[in-house]
């Protein structure tokens, strides 16, 4: 458990203790009630780490008690240094609801160990971020409702803007979790069925004849035999590519060997499109499968609008819209940055047949 | 003041006092187990699971009037197991969710010296890192934990919302956590 864990996913981790920690801890008024109590209990029931980091805040709390006990720290110095650096947040952002990180309302710590000096700085300097935020997580709460058989158990696992997370799992398979992408993980004695209900993972299995490995992925199934790929849910079409061994695609409602899977081998990739019929693509490198990993992104003849929507997962300030059908569904190529979004408008920019139009952070293709 | 805090602190902390009252009479081993991995969580990783899987055992139905003692009653179990499975257990001990009920009314309860060496070392390497955070996050998170000043106190103070002073401490917390983790 947490053994891959990045220090990123830490400290994100301590900040969620310790603000449950704290709303626990609230009186009068603002004594937690049903529903704060509740989201807690969910919190716990997301990860064993949850578990453990609730109750070592719990017993640091306690051992920090009568720090400094002699006041040699001055705190009005510090307030006096500190002046005019205090951003009083908005009243009406929650201090940190279920789907809001606290980190991302709150202004970035330059520290020893700053994992995020980084991306934080990113956000700073692209700041309406935040209510994006709370769009997304409002898109993926749509997504869930539609999915409602997955909210019944399992686990879940999301990255944010830019990030990238290896989860591993009790059978000794491994998810890569693309930015922005969020997994369910839910395993019984019968089956391992994995959810993703947003964005792209790749897939590393370990086997178990007996108990077969599937991941759904909006109207279709994914079943693994014995394997490594990757499936990403695309806005034009989710994309599955094998890298190794085998899989089995098939419409949510069948079983397999009933004549509606399609078998992918080690190569091999498809398209399942929104209306369900499954397109072939070229047989493609491995390594380009896989090149998010590196933060590159790798584009054959793909829709415009997947590559736009693919450098959104990965850059919460510039978001690039494409608008109109023709536009929509223009192909590209090329590997690209994936912290560079600018790249693929120059790219697009010399298209005499599109037009771009930028308005603050959203550049507009169409 | 007299009386004991609340769970974080809420109400003054005699400076130093050596309280695991939060945990309850009973939660005593809980919290020299948890003590003991501070510095390496990832130690805490067989209680965290062994909690989770009794969490998730529950029935679902079954509701939960105050989750965190709940939590805390599950540890203490899982760590009295821990201890009788090993060579030097000590003795057995269960957790009075009353405890957790009427905190404030227990005494300080004394620590061994291991533990108060423990907690001396913790917090001397807790103030290294917190001369390494922005002054407004020191000086909010001493105004609360070691002049014992309420959040609403520090909000009339600073002229900010309470909101925003969570938010310091949170955060302050977390980064001072992390960064006395071992690696």
């Amino acid at each position: 458990m947490g053994s891959i864990m990045r220090e990123e996913d830490g400290l994100r981790i301590a900040e969620r203790a310790a603000y449950w920690h704290m709303a626990l801890n609230r009186g009068g008024a603002r004594r937690a009630g049903e529903v704060e109590l509740a989201q807690f209990m969910s919190w716990l029931e997301e990860s064993p780490l949850h578990v453990r980091e609730f109750l070592l805040q719990q017993a640091w709390e306690i051992q920090t008690n009568g720090i400094d006990g002699q006041r040699r720290i001055d705190v009005d110095a510090l307030l006096a240094r500190g002046a005019g650096n205090i951003l009083p947040l908005p009243q009406s952002a929650p201090v940190a609801g279920p789907h809001l990180p606290v980190r991302d309302a709150v202004p970035a710590i330059p520290g020893r160990h700053s994992p995020h000096a980084h991306s934080s700085a990113h956000a700073a300097r692209r700041q309406p971020g935040r209510w994006r935020w709370a769009a997304a997580a409002v898109a993926t709460i749509g997504t869930l409702a539609v999915i409602s058989w997955q909210l019944l158990s399992g686990q879940t696992y999301s990255t944010t803007f830019g990030e990238l997370r290896t989860v591993e799992l009790t059978d000794g398979s491994t998810i890569q979790l693309s930015t922005r992408s969020t997994v369910k993980v839910a395993f019984s004695g019968e089956a391992r069925e994995i959810s993703l209900l947003a964005g792209e993972a790749l897939f590393d299995v370990a086997p178990d004849a007996t108990r077969p490995f599937r991941v759904h992925a909006g109207q279709h199934v994914i079943q693994a035999v014995g394997t490594q790929f990757t499936v990403n849910r695309r806005p034009l079409g989710t994309v599955v590519s094998v890298v190794q061994g085998a899989v089995r695609v098939l419409p949510e409602a069948s079983a397999a060997g009933s004549g509606a899977d399609t078998l992918l081998s080690a190569g091999e990739e498809v398209i399942v499109e929104p209306d369900g019929r499954l397109q072939r693509r070229e047989p493609v490198q491995n390594i380009e499968m896989v090149a998010w990993r590196e933060r590159r992104l790798v584009f054959r003849d793909d829709a415009l609008a997947d590559i736009a929507a693919e450098f959104n997962r990965y850059n919460r300030g510039t978001q690039i819209m494409v608008e109109g059908e023709t536009a929509r569904n223009k192909r590209y190529g090329g590997i690209f940055d994936a912290d560079d979004p600018e790249a693929i408008v120059r790219f697009v920019a010399q298209d005499p047949a599109l037009t771009i139009r930028r308005e603050g952070e959203r550049i507009v293709i169409r | 003041m007299g009386e004991m805090t609340d769970i974080e602190g809420n109400t003054a902390a005699a400076p130093g006092a050596l309280t695991v009252s939060v945990f309850g009479r009973y939660g005593r081993e809980l919290h020299r187990y948890l003590a003991r991995r501070l510095r390496r969580p990832a130690d805490a990783d067989d209680l965290a699971q062994e909690v989770y899987l009794r969490l998730l055992r529950r029935n679902r139905d079954e509701a939960v009037a105050n989750p965190r003692a709940y939590v805390y009653r599950i540890a203490s179990h899982v760590v009295s197991e821990f201890q009788s499975r090993t060579a030097h257990g000590e003795d057995h001990v269960t957790f009075s969710s009353e405890a957790v009920e009427h905190l404030d009314r227990h005494p300080p309860e004394v620590a061994s010296e291991d533990e108060l060496a423990e907690r001396l070392h913790l917090q001397r390497e807790i103030q290294q890192a917190l001369s390494q955070l922005p002054p407004t996050h020191q000086a909010i998170f001493l105004l609360h934990k070691r002049d014992g000043h309420s959040h609403e106190e520090i909000a009339r103070k600073l002229e900010v919302s309470m909101h925003t002073v969570e938010k310091y401490l949170v955060q302050a917390k977390a980064r001072l956590r992390a960064m006395t983790w071992d690696r």
